[in-house]
């Protein structure tokens, strides 16, 4: 392969010759009459070429004799000048409603025209992410890119956001793409992925994309198929985020200033609608031992009572809208500065950010200062180097538990707080009063409870005392060198690193009801990722038609993590969360490093400019694979073709009715390697023994340590996992632009999945490692735009559609088994389950049906009889569609997107809690008279009967729907549309603008996730989903924060 | 220039191969071990399961304990979601990591025979209590890896297995060598006699559940009666210790205080055990309940299985539950009891006179380890009524019941096998709302097992009999 590319080089070969100059100067405008800085103003069929300056003028050295300059900017029509005797061309440049010109930032930082690609890419620009700033980078994004899946997972603080590309691509990890920042890839861990921790708990600690601060980006590549693993090795193959930070950019002062200033404010979205006439109690008798709203109406409560603390009262009070009083607005202010400036030698760029935030829930707060710089400098006509550093220090506080099992789970002290507790006594009174049960023996300090029984915490001293705390400290950058050996052929050799440390601390005080006796959990963690490249690339035209590029590089990447924990229980004084404390401490360590060698080849023909052929190939030697089947090699073909340039005299193409039309086919393999540590027979040291109900017995007990034999037999004969995929695309362009359709068809098969495989627990084994399964992913994207107004005057409406259908398909498992659990949601009595010929779905206990579908009722109680497991629902929607239209008119520039997903199902285990207890509006409806359950009553004979059986209560009745006796009846359609995002942006006009002091003022107001249109799921947001960015599977909802709707208001100036 | 970037470029690719590194050698676990520490994983393991997720859900579809409704009815409904990962932990962290360690210990220098014979008794207490529950189980081809489907031995096979496995243990014990010791050795700390003991204690009562179906058992009681070295005191018995420190405390403990604030709340008083307790005028009532919040002192109140529970509903009392209780594997009244059973049924000589004198000794045990008063225990033992052939079998039957009342796993297998199908002692009826007609005689396979081994036998109903339940 080499030597060949060798020959390639040499042959192509040539000699350059320089010429006598002169030079011309000029303005460059646009029809706004602004000026244009940034043009690209280049001397045809050289390399000679300069940038206009931030008033649009510019000067270039021309031949002495002749020539044409080519100004060419985005957006805008590229336009070429004949030079002749002038010394002076001023142009105005029109705007480019088709794009022809577009380019993309796509593997190791190499640009090229998006019509050369033979792969779908989409780009959303930095000015995009800046109008309105989300703190997760990640859900600027959504609903705005075709085949790509954004899902926000709490409403917590700094919480995380899933990104999904076409599609699960594996059944035994998460299908995460790929995150590059200026060609080094960054870490997107989440270290919240174990089931343990989700079950029993867990906090949205975010995830590490979401550390990218928005100012400091300059566009977002989405690379959605796997035509590019061959310059970023396996990772790539669900996909890669490209992303491109700001550089110093050349302007009208030495040095541009640039302000940008955001607050938002966030109010919880949705709430339950909760009943507001029942007090707590059992079949409709009053106790206020319990949290719930099965008692008898408040109304009808007469006469001395206890209340909820053991005070005697003479009646109760309803307190209707305690589940919406507990939770607070949010507040998020974002301020940047940023200082940047270029020149002929070099550029700068140096910014800062801070971000405050506090979230709805009390006392829940994330601060985020980030640091970036970018210099670059000629340091000779060959030799340029780079530098880039962007330092992250994020520090929050207060994230709230979701899941279950712990008594600190916001969402499920409120399911459970009876009407008649007043939320802000809870909150001006955090501790027992005497009149509450207290646990034997206890003394000190005790959380109030919401019960009389004393098991549910005050939220209030759970916000307060019960806190989770984080800080992250990351840096990530690289250098860059790059030499043009000839004018055809550059060297660049860059190094990178991403690393961070994140210390987190999770406290729960003494007197905690459930944890009585104080706890507290160290976890420190840390994680780096290096990554080196040296590559070659050789520019040549080959003959007048055919041009060529290639490529050929060597990587090597290393990936470390290092965590410790510390589990520490028993606290003797409160509040003193030391070590030395504590009356247990139950340290853990690990580590994990693994290193990968590449080389790869790149290779890119193009005839006449509208047909492109492109090749590649990579190797890649992995340690994690066993020594002598480390070594695997992929290849990829793509194609492009613009027939509108290649026939540009059809009738048709000249009437400009079909504007532009390009097509596309590309084909990838891609192989990849496996966990590191995988392949021998260990002996684990044991920390802890459990059953279900997660009463951990802690290592050493009575002074014994514990060790276990490994649950997973190692893999013999292991081979790289495979995945192939091809894509057809096309981009069609009517009527001058005002009509575009870019859409693409995938297929992409993964097999040879190495994967821990179920074997019968008989064996004395969980699991066997393996390579097995195939998955596949076959869809549809499409993005429809429409421009249906736009005037001279500048009015303009703009359309887009944006949609996406992807089928995925676990085509096979082993031979012999039926099923593999992708997740277990064991706690929650769900599972996602893989199966041949399905998707994944949701599996659980279903209600015994008759052979018409209709639930068999139990003739003596009225109830609803479990049955066996069966899938529940899919968990990925058959479609997604984003709607957007944009506005824009002298300035003012509005738009809002809609988002609308059809299908997948979604299990909430707080609807079936807030049903449970009997708080949940629908629990009181009709004065709570029992009624019959539709359904079928099984005869003597076998025959069925429709069922006559009236309940005997309805609390009987919810209490059977509960998900731990069969979740189908939280398992929800889950279909929605949203309106996702509202934007209004002004651009001060500059003929205002001049007489302040700036150089351009812009103002925007916005609104995300304001209003649920269509949901058919109640009580909650359908979007929440407990399992994090860590674990495959979605629609998982348990004691989740409530989504927000945010509004908020943006100032953006530069000097 | 040009020369110098492809040779660094090629001399980079052949670097890349791995051969001789140690990069993927795991540094967080070990190749190989002392078969101490997988003993101790083991024991605790196992010990945890019984004591936490085999104990409510078997105590409370037996009727043993009332659910009150607490967690919804289907608790004594026979619901099997309760009992999610005893049958895979029992496989794959005490029997795997048992048979583990007793290759290890084989193949040391000189073998390690008391270590081999710990693990080898501990695993057949497993097997058998595990078959005990689920009926047919994999034994012969379980646990080693070696077999990729398991068959599911027949329940007589299994445990006349377990019994043969005691037996190579016994020929194993050297009292005066070392094996696995303290503190590693969480229940008698390496003392192999007191481990000989149990082992024939373990034997007799596998050898009592099996006895009923196979009436060839009743002369190898006899002989284990013959030839003693049997548990013969409260400090022979068989003991998993809980302390009363974080994250070492008894399970049923951190259930109340995890769950419930330190409140109990859960676990109440079952109608069929208090009926029997007041038939008998027992005085282990307060001892084994406490009064709901609302009822007045000794004021019990018990519950049908399926009835929602009030604030005047007696419950398990918290005594019982406390953080430093041991689990109890095999008590000293237990055996005096059996004891009793055996010289009564006449697999051992003595009389009923004999069996009477035993009865009394193990129901005055039993009463003392509740925490009842020395001369109140006395008064009651010898008020008991002499056995005979018309009595033996209920009186024996109710006192074993009771002195089992913590410890649901022995007491179901006590329960079905004190009589024939829907004449147990206590007698009990199924729960409304149950999805079988019959008492509840053996758990279901759990769907891991069923989904991934096809010789997982089908077809069997929560009240199918098992091969012992005669």
């Amino acid at each position: 392969m080499k030597k060949s590319l060798l020959f390639l080089l040499l042959s192509c070969m040539a000699v350059l010759t320089r010429a006598q100059t002169r030079t011309v100067s000029g303005k460059v405008t646009l029809p706004e009459n602004e000026d244009a800085p940034g043009v690209n103003v280049l001397v045809k069929g050289s390399n000679v070429g300069t940038a206009t300056k931030a008033d649009g003028t510019y000067q270039i050295n021309v031949p002495a004799k002749g020539g044409t300059l080519v100004f060419s900017f985005i957006g805008y029509k590229t336009k070429e000048m004949e030079v002749g005797n002038q010394s002076t061309i001023n142009l105005s440049l029109e705007p480019d409603l088709v794009n022809l010109s577009e380019v993309v930032v796509t593997a190791n930082a190499i640009v090229r025209e998006k019509k050369e690609l033979g792969y779908a890419v989409s780009t959303v620009g930095g000015v995009e992410l800046t109008k309105a700033r989300d703190p997760n980078l990640l859900n600027s994004l959504a609903g705005k890119v075709a085949g790509v899946r954004i899902s926000q997972q709490s409403g917590t603080v700094g919480g995380s956001s899933r990104v999904m590309i076409r599609g699960a691509n594996s059944i035994s990890s998460a299908s995460e793409p790929l995150f590059v920042v200026d060609g080094i890839p960054i870490s997107n861990s989440s270290f919240n992925n174990s089931e343990t921790d989700i079950v029993t708990g867990g906090v949205d600690v975010g995830n590490r994309a979401g550390d990218l601060n928005p100012d400091d980006i300059e566009s977002m590549t989405v690379l959605k198929g796997a035509a590019a693993s061959a310059l970023y090795g396996s990772r790539a193959r669900n996909g890669v985020i490209v992303i491109t930070t700001k550089r110093g950019k050349t302007g009208a002062k030495k040095m541009n200033v640039t302000v940008n200033s955001s607050y938002r404010s966030d109010n919880v979205l949705r709430a339950p609608e909760l009943q507001e006439q029942y007090a707590q109690g059992n079949l409709g008798v009053y106790n206020p031992q319990l949290g719930n709203g099965w008692g008898p109406k408040v109304s009808s409560i007469t006469g001395p009572i206890k209340d909820y603390k053991g005070a005697d009262v003479q009646g109760l009070q309803v307190y209707p809208q305690n589940w919406k009083n507990f939770f607070v607005t949010g507040h998020t202010a974002i301020n940047s500065v940023s200082l940047d400036g270029a020149n002929d030698q070099g550029d700068f760029r140096i910014g800062y950010t801070n971000l405050r935030q506090t979230g709805t829930v009390p006392g829940s707060e994330m601060n985020r200062n980030t640091f970036a710089i970018n210099a670059g400098k000629k340091i000779t006509d060959k030799l340029t180097a780079r530098a880039w550093a962007n330092y992250v220090r994020t520090t929050s506080d207060g994230r709230p538990q979701q899941g279950s099992n712990t008594t600190n789970i916001i969402a499920t002290i409120l399911a459970g707080t009876p009407i008649t507790v007043d939320i802000n006594e809870l909150r001006d009174n955090l501790f027992a009063p005497s009149t509450q049960a207290v646990p034997t023996g206890w003394t000190g300090d005790l959380a109030r409870s919401i019960d009389l029984n004393g098991v549910q915490n005050n939220p209030y001293f759970v916000t307060a005392f019960n806190r989770f705390s984080n800080t992250v400290d990351r840096v990530f950058g690289g250098t860059s060198l790059s030499y043009d050996v000839a004018p055809w052929f550059n060297v660049t050799g860059r190094v990178g690193t991403d690393f961070f440390t994140e210390n987190r601390r999770s406290v729960t005080r003494r007197g905690t009801r459930g944890r009585l006796n104080g706890q507290f959990d160290t976890n420190d963690i840390f994680e780096r990722e290096l990554q080196t490249d040296v590559l070659g690339t050789v520019t040549r035209k080959i003959s007048q038609n055919w041009g060529f590029k290639g490529i050929i590089g060597h990587q090597f990447n290393q990936r470390t993590i290092r965590r410790s924990r510390v589990q520490s229980e028993g606290l003797n004084i409160d509040q003193l969360y030391t070590f030395a404390n504590a009356q247990s401490n139950v340290p853990s360590n690990f580590f994990s490093r693994r290193e990968i060698f590449g080389v790869y080849g790149d290779f890119s023909f193009d005839y006449k400019n509208y047909l492109f052929l492109n090749v590649t190939g990579r190797n890649d030697w992995s340690s994690t694979l066993p020594v002598d089947n480390n070594s695997y090699f992929y290849p990829s073909a793509s194609a492009s073709f613009v027939l509108t340039e290649a026939f540009p005299n059809l009738g048709i193409v000249k009437k400009d009715i079909l504007s532009y039309a390009k097509f596309r086919a590309n084909y990838a393999n891609v192989g990849s390697d496996e966990d590191p540590y995988q392949l021998s027979f260990t002996y684990n040291p044991l920390t802890q023994a459990s059953d279900i109900y997660t009463f951990n017995i802690l290592y050493p007990i009575g002074g014994a340590s514990a060790f276990g034999a490994t649950n997973i037999l190692p893999p013999t004969n292991l081979r790289p996992q495979q995945q192939t995929s091809y894509e057809f695309g096309a981009e069609l362009k009517f009527f001058g632009g005002r009509l575009g359709l870019d859409m693409t068809y995938y297929k992409t098969l993964n097999y040879d999945q190495i994967i821990s495989i179920a074997v019968p627990q008989s064996t004395g084994y969980s699991a066997r490692r393996l390579n097995v399964g195939e998955i596949s992913n076959r869809g549809l994207e499409a993005m429809l735009t429409v421009t249906p107004v736009r005037t001279r005057s500048g009015a303009r409406w703009d359309m887009a559609f944006n949609f996406n259908r992807n089928i995925n398909r676990v085509e096979s498992l082993a031979p012999g088994l039926q099923e593999f659990i992708v997740t277990s949601g064991d706690g929650f009595g769900i599972f996602i389950a893989a199966r041949p010929g399905e998707t994944f779905n949701i599996q659980g206990v279903g209600w015994l049906r008759d052979p018409n579908g209709n639930i068999i009722i139990n003739p003596t109680t009225g109830l609803r009889t479990p049955g066996p497991r069966k899938l529940l629902g899919p968990i990925y929607p058959d479609w997604t569609l984003g709607i957007n239209n944009s506005f824009s008119y002298k300035g003012f520039d509005f738009n809002f997107l809609v988002d609308i997903r059809k299908g997948g199902v979604i299990n909430s285990q707080t609807v079936s809690i807030v049903r449970g207890s009997g708080l949940a509006a629908e629990t009181a409806v009709n004065d709570r008279t029992p009624f019959i359950d539709p359904g079928v009553i099984r005869n003597a004979d076998g025959t069925f009967r429709p069922n006559d059986k009236t309940v005997a209560s309805v609390q009987q009745y919810w209490s059977q729907l509960d998900n731990s006796v069969s979740p189908e009846n939280n398992i929800f359609d889950g279909s929605y549309s949203k309106l996702r995002e509202v934007r209004l942006a002004y651009n001060f006009p500059k003929s205002l603008v001049n007489k302040t002091p700036f150089g351009s003022i812009a103002l925007g107001l916005e609104g995300r996730n304001l209003w649920i249109i269509t949901s058919n799921v109640p009580h909650i947001d359908p979007e929440a989903n407990v399992l994090g960015t860590g674990l495959i599977g979605e629609g998982l909802e348990r004691g989740s924060i409530p989504s927000s709707r945010t509004i908020g208001a943006n100032l953006r100036v530069t000097f | 220039m040009k020369k110098l970037i492809f040779a660094v470029l090629l001399a980079f690719s052949t670097t890349a191969c791995f051969k001789n590194s140690d990069i993927n050698i795991d540094p967080n676990r070990s190749t190989s071990v002392d078969p101490a520490l997988l003993f101790s994983g083991a024991a605790t393991q196992f010990s945890l399961l019984r004591v936490a997720e085999l104990t409510w859900p078997v105590a409370l579809m037996n009727q043993m304990w009332a659910s009150g409704g607490r967690w919804g009815l289907a608790q004594a409904q026979y619901d099997q979601t309760r009992v999610r990962s005893a049958w895979g932990r029992t496989y794959t962290d005490v029997l795997k990591n048992l048979a583990v360690a007793v290759d290890i210990a084989q193949s040391a220098q000189p073998v390690n025979k008391n270590a081999v014979a710990q693990c080898k008794i501990l695993m057949a207490f497993a097997y058998a209590q595990t078959s005990l529950l689920w009926g047919d189980i994999p034994f012969t081809e379980a646990a080693t890896g070696k077999v990729d489907f398991p068959k599911f031995d027949k329940q007589q096979d299994v445990l006349n297995g377990c019994v043969a496995m005691i037996d190579e243990a016994l020929a194993m014990i050297d009292p005066a060598g070392k094996g696995i010791i303290a503190p590693n050795d969480l229940y008698y700390g390496g003392d192999m006699t007191k481990w000989r003991k149990f082992a024939n204690s373990l034997k007799m009562r596998i050898l009592f559940s099996m006895v009923d179906a196979d009436a060839s058992k009743g002369a190898a009681i006899g002989q284990l009666m013959a030839s003693g070295n049997m548990i013969s005191s409260n400090a022979d018995a068989m003991l998993f210790k809980y302390f009363n420190q974080p994250g070492r405390q008894n399970p049923r403990f951190s259930f109340t205080a995890i769950f419930r604030g330190g409140v109990q709340s859960d676990w109440y008083c079952s109608k069929p055990v208090y009926n029997l307790l007041v038939s008998l005028k027992d005085p282990r009532i307060p001892y084994f309940y406490q009064p709901g919040p609302a009822a007045a002192a000794n004021e019990y109140i018990a519950l049908d299985p399926v009835e929602t529970y009030t604030t005047k509903s007696a419950l398990v009392n918290m005594n019982l539950l406390k953080a430093d209780l041991p689990e109890v594997s095999f008590s000293y009244s237990e055996q005096l009891l059996f004891e009793a059973e055996a010289i009564a049924r006449g697999f051992a000589p003595g009389g009923f006179e004999a069996a009477t004198t035993r009865m009394r000794a193990g129901v005055r045990e039993s009463l003392l380890s509740f925490g009842v008063p020395a001369a109140e225990a006395n008064t009651y033992a010898n008020g008991l009524p002499a056995l005979n052939a018309a009595n033996f079998k209920t009186v024996l039957a109710q006192q074993q019941y009771l002195d089992l009342f913590m410890r649901p796993v022995e007491g179901w297998v006590q329960h079905r096998r004190s009589g024939a199908i829907g004449q147990e002692i206590p007698a009990m009826t199924t729960p409304t709302g149950a999805p079988v007609a019959g008492l509840v005689r053996r758990l279901l396979y759990r769907s891991e097992e069923v989904s991934s081994n096809p010789n997982t036998p089908a077809g069997i109903t929560l009240d199918t009999p098992q091969w012992f339940d005669k």
